[in-house]
């Protein structure tokens, strides 16, 4: 094609190439000495923040756990608390003002703990 | 108590509900020997207390008023800010202590965050330190733990800021600082996204004059794309020389309908459609290239045209480097054969955002013909191989502004890069070693090497009718030499936590 042999790259032109393929050159050679420095320290870095989110987590779980724990504590309380008004309440006629006292206390009590777990996601966000 | 390593400030004012959700959720999620404590500002008392909990009454005051008694009275070597109703995450304050611990030295550290939303649409994974991402937008939001006696140093809060006292205290901070990291880990729960109103996002438009006016930049600021963000303009009387670099083989495809050369339309929207006026072509034809291709371009832009003519196998670096050999121009344009523009202020958008000193190259949002992202910043994929962020998405889609608003990436796409000659040629251009691909990453990574940023600014906006001049098959060497060079830049990039949603 014509229009190639007509158009050259000049000396001015071939000059400055060759300086970019020299510094190109010469950066990669440096990089070279400096990558093994570079990775370690790139993981040292990966490293600290997967450690922190490793922290982050089981706080996380110690979180969930003391709920846990608090709603196994309410459930055993609603349990004790019902065996006693249930064994309270033995052999009453169904329809007195008592018996109907103690179904009334029953199903207050066994909403406590569902409140309790309630109240806590709420205040999780959850 | 021992005195506290962070202190975390609520300004509350009259909202006793928020302040009493986000001390019951501090409560539920504090361990019993964790070092923070919560300082809150009412304008009543609420009558909660805590060992860890100290409640300032101050009546009437404004929010930078509150935070500013909040902050006086912080005894934690970092302080952050909540606002009412704000809910930590369970282990949040954790993993900030372990990283804290292990990075004491650190002046910003900061954490993602949630709030109510459709899907993934409240869960802001944040990259890590972006500067110019926090420049359009307050992204390090909460928690952002700041070193307390360098926010001192910087003023505080101030009244000045009243609508986005965040985000002024957080510009001020990072103006002082390098020492800022990320921890990718959800630290607290708002009750809802954060507000934009007019005067929020005029608020944070002054503050980010402000800054730039501290830099010593002299710029013209506008609402962005995004809800709250911001698009600067960098303003110079300069006006450079632009020598756009145009490799072709004089390929061909239908477009909208028709048979066309891709670089005569690529040519005509120079002149159609670029309200830049001090550009040149360099047009750099591989061997076997037609004449007639060169003579189709001269006609379009006339004496603006450069040949630079690369002989021998194509090697698409070469031709670039033969092109900013020839080129006589203060910047270098990359540009692809088979790229149009869109909007005519694309190449003044790209000039203005690398008028800043810090910045070293510069990027493009490229759409595919038919409405797709084609590229808004290189991300490395799980593989930790350079990928397109948001490709493939429509065009507009966004995560929390990445891909509408100026960003900070570790490469860009050869396609359409604009550097200074100088760093051109300083950087040593395209590697020729990698001919084909990665060839751009490799460039834009010896950017980040040498202390400068690689930023996108999806305001300037192209079509790219990509691979239509070549099949994209990647080697395994190139993979391999990309790699050995640069797997610890990879390990760096700042957008590896928001992969999710690439």
């Amino acid at each position: 094609m014509p229009y190639i042999a007509d158009m050259p790259i000049d000396d001015e032109r071939a000059a400055w190439l060759t300086g970019l393929r020299i510094a190109d050159r010469d950066i990669h050679e440096a990089l070279d000495a400096e990558v093994a420095a570079r990775e370690i320290a790139g993981l040292h870095l990966r490293v600290a923040a997967l450690h922190a989110q490793v922290d982050g987590l089981r706080g996380a779980v110690r979180v969930r756990d003391e709920l846990l724990r608090d709603h196994q504590v309410a459930i055993a309380e609603r349990d004790v608390r019902i065996e006693t008004l249930l064994h309270s309440g033995t052999g009453a006629p169904s329809h007195t003002p008592a018996a109907t006292l103690v179904a009334h206390l029953v199903q207050r009590a066994a909403r406590v703990p569902g409140r309790i777990v309630r109240s806590a996601t709420r205040v999780a966000g959850r | 108590m021992t005195a506290p390593v962070f202190s975390l400030l609520v300004a509350a004012g009259h909202d006793h509900d928020g302040a009493l959700a986000t001390v019951g959720a501090a409560a539920l999620v504090r361990e019993a020997a964790a070092a923070w404590e919560l300082v809150l500002v009412t304008a009543t008392p609420t009558g909660v207390h805590h060992p860890w909990l100290r409640e300032l009454v101050v009546p009437d005051a404004t929010l930078s008023g509150q935070l500013t008694a909040a902050l006086a009275a912080a005894r934690g070597t970092w302080v952050a800010v909540l606002g009412a109703g704000d809910r930590l995450e369970p282990g949040a304050l954790e993993a900030v202590h372990s990283r804290l611990r292990s990075a004491p030295e650190l002046d910003v550290l900061y954490t993602d965050e949630q709030w109510p939303g459709a899907g993934a649409e409240g869960i802001f994974t944040k990259p890590a330190w972006a500067p110019e991402y926090e420049r359009g937008l307050d992204y390090l939001g909460r928690i952002c733990l700041l070193r307390r006696t360098l926010l001192l140093a910087v003023g505080g809060f101030t009244a000045e800021s009243a609508g986005a006292e965040e985000w002024d205290a957080h510009l001020r901070v990072v103006e002082r600082t390098d020492r800022i990291a990320h921890l990718p880990f959800i630290g607290v729960s708002r009750p809802a996204a954060p507000s934009v109103t007019d005067d929020t996002w005029d608020a944070g438009e002054h503050a980010v004059a402000r800054h730039f006016a501290r830099a010593g930049q002299q710029v013209r600021t506008g609402r962005g794309p995004y809800p709250g963000g911001i698009t600067v303009w960098r303003e110079s009387d300069d006006q450079p020389l632009v020598s756009i670099v145009v490799p072709t083989g004089g390929g061909r495809r239908t477009v909208r309908g028709r048979d066309e050369l891709l670089v005569e339309l690529c040519a005509r929207s120079l002149v159609e459609r670029t309200d830049y006026e001090h550009w040149e072509l360099v047009l750099v034809p591989s061997e076997g290239t037609s004449p007639a291709v060169v003579d189709q371009v001269r006609q379009i832009v006339g004496d603006r045209l450069v040949v630079a003519p690369a002989p021998g196998e194509f090697n698409f670096s070469r031709s670039v480097n033969i092109g900013a050999a020839a080129a006589t121009g203060d910047h270098v344009l990359l540009l692809n054969d088979d790229i149009e523009s869109i909007d005519a202020d694309w190449l003044s958008r790209m000039v203005s955002v690398l008028h800043d000193p810090s910045i070293g190259a510069v990027g493009a949002r490229l759409v595919h013909e038919d409405g797709r992202l084609q590229h808004v910043g290189v991300v490395y994929s799980d593989r930790w191989l350079p990928w397109h962020a948001l490709q493939g998405n429509p065009d507009g889609f966004t995560h929390f502004g990445l891909g509408l608003l100026d960003t900070d990436f570790v490469a860009a796409t050869g396609a359409c890069l604009l550097l200074s000659r100088a760093d051109f040629l300083e950087l040593g251009g395209l590697p020729e070693d990698l001919p084909l691909n990665y060839n751009d990453v490799d460039l834009c990574h010896k950017v980040v090497r040498s202390g400068r940023r690689v930023v996108v600014t999806p305001a300037a906006r192209l079509h790219h009718y990509e691979s239509s001049t070549r099949d994209a098959e990647i080697l395994t060497a190139e993979v391999d030499l990309l790699q050995q060079r640069w797997a610890w830049l990879a390990w760096a990039d700042p957008w590896e936590n928001t992969r999710s949603v690439h």
